[in-house]
């Protein structure tokens, strides 16, 4: 008994000290100030041949499982190929994109969201294929936007509904000329996430449901004539303005961008042969 | 305690976390926890201060077998105050099965509460049934195991003094 009284207080000390150094130890990797792998590969080195010891062997199950995911790993691998092949055919397919020399892109990155979802997207296309600023993106479905910058192997693209593109458009079977870009003319209100707004430049004569198509650039840069950008669902009354604006809600949603293409037209060099009417 | 026998009941920490892992491998669950039974065992024979030693050990053998805990030392800490209240639940003389489970559900409940509470703190999800479960769980085993790490204990010292 006597010999424990003289012991108890040496191992409380001990015991305070081990929780201080634990306490220090766990401030240290909660802060971040100090890089604790080391300790933990020494654990792994010395316990992990323990651990694979009592651990799970590989039988005929676990052969088997590791067969099934590379099978289906694979499968899933040529699935997505199929699909993007699909698609650059549809997109090669599409009428209004008809003449249009394209090279087709697959989206690599996404900028960081604006307040209405993402503004920017790299592409894995550039100048090594011909690729320049100022071109127009597009899928099957229409217009995505324009490439801003230009890398050897990469380009980025500023999405419509960006705040800095406003796209010339031709709007419904009447062809109302007019503006669409993501901020709203003055006086009207704001366009909600993921709608452009629609600006005429003459009054009236918009209805919902009309298909806006670009009005085209001259050399078609940035933007070819006749590529669909969106549909009319909002047609707002004019009061005390002008003309009466609407929304456009884009025929392509940036979130599921994929495969798309790049235009890349030669900027006409020939003269437009000339024609008699009526004759 | 002799160097040896701090030895041995550390490598006994050790093989319980190993198993620990070595039987989620093999979607065993859910598991009573092993660690802490034997800091029960060891807090209710030799009190507080070796019930805090134990937890300290058994803590950092979890947060180190691979693949190991994101926060190193955390649960040392807290098996730590787990083990050092449950030697404050020792009593003189002959320990009933009740006792046992009672500190092991106290323990168990404090880690597998630290561990809840963290993780609702990073809000990841938390399924408290299990929890529930792996705490009778520890508690049951304790009652079982427990009394077999007393029994070696003694054998222990009877083999040293006589």
């Amino acid at each position: 008994m006597t010999r424990d009284r003289h012991r108890r207080p040496r191992g409380r000390r001990v015991v305070a000290g081990l929780a201080v150094a634990t306490a220090l130890v766990l401030a240290l990797d909660l802060s971040g100030a100090v890089d604790t792998s080391p300790v933990r590969g020494l654990a792994a080195a010395g316990l992990g041949p323990l651990e694979r010891a009592v651990g799970p062997r590989e039988d005929k199950a676990a052969r088997l499982r590791a067969e099934n995911t590379r099978l289906t790993t694979r499968l899933a691998d040529t699935e997505q190929r199929l699909a993007a092949a699909e698609r650059a055919d549809a997109l090669l397919d599409t009428p209004t994109l008809r003449g249009l020399t394209l090279v087709a892109a697959r989206v690599v990155g996404v900028g960081p969201s604006g307040p209405a979802g993402p503004e920017r997207v790299t592409l894995d296309v550039g100048a090594r294929d011909g690729v320049q600023t100022d071109r127009a993106v597009v899928t099957a479905d229409g217009l995505v936007g324009r490439v801003v910058a230009v890398g050897p192997w990469t380009c980025d693209v500023l999405l419509l509904g960006g705040r800095e593109v406003a796209v010339g458009v031709r709007v419904g079977p009447r062809g109302v000329l007019g503006e669409v870009s993501a901020a709203a003319p003055a006086g009207a209100p704001a366009p909600k996430p993921g709608t452009l707004a629609l600006a005429p430049v003459t009054g009236g004569a918009l209805a919902t449901g009309d298909t806006v198509t670009t009005l085209g650039s001259p050399g078609d840069q940035p933007f070819p004539a006749g590529l669909v950008v969106g549909t009319v669902t909002a047609v707002d009354d004019a009061r005390g303005r002008p003309t009466a604006g609407g929304v456009v809600t884009p025929a392509v949603a940036p979130a599921t961008l994929d495969v798309v293409g790049v235009v890349l037209g030669e900027r006409r060099a020939q003269p437009r042969p000339s024609a008699t009417a009526g004759g | 305690m002799r160097p040896l026998g701090l030895l041995a009941r550390t490598a006994l920490l050790v093989l319980a976390a190993v198993l620990l892992a070595a039987l989620a491998a093999r979607h065993v669950r859910p598991v009573p926890d092993l660690v802490a039974v034997l800091v029960v065992g060891w807090a209710l024979w030799r009190g507080p201060v070796a019930g805090a030693l134990a937890g300290l050990a058994g803590g950092w053998a979890l947060d180190l077998v691979p693949p190991g805990a994101d926060l190193l030392g955390l649960h040392a800490l807290v098996y730590a105050g787990a083990g050092l209240l449950a030697g404050r639940l020792r009593v003189e003389g002959p320990v009933g099965a009740a006792r046992v489970a009672g500190t092991a559900l106290v323990v168990s409940g404090l880690v597998e509460g630290a561990d809840v509470l963290r993780a609702l703190s990073v809000r990841a999800p938390v399924d408290l049934g299990e929890v529930v479960v792996r705490v009778l769980l520890t508690a049951t085993v304790a009652a079982l195991v427990v009394p077999l790490v007393v029994r070696a204990e003694r054998a222990v010292v009877r083999r040293r003094f006589g």
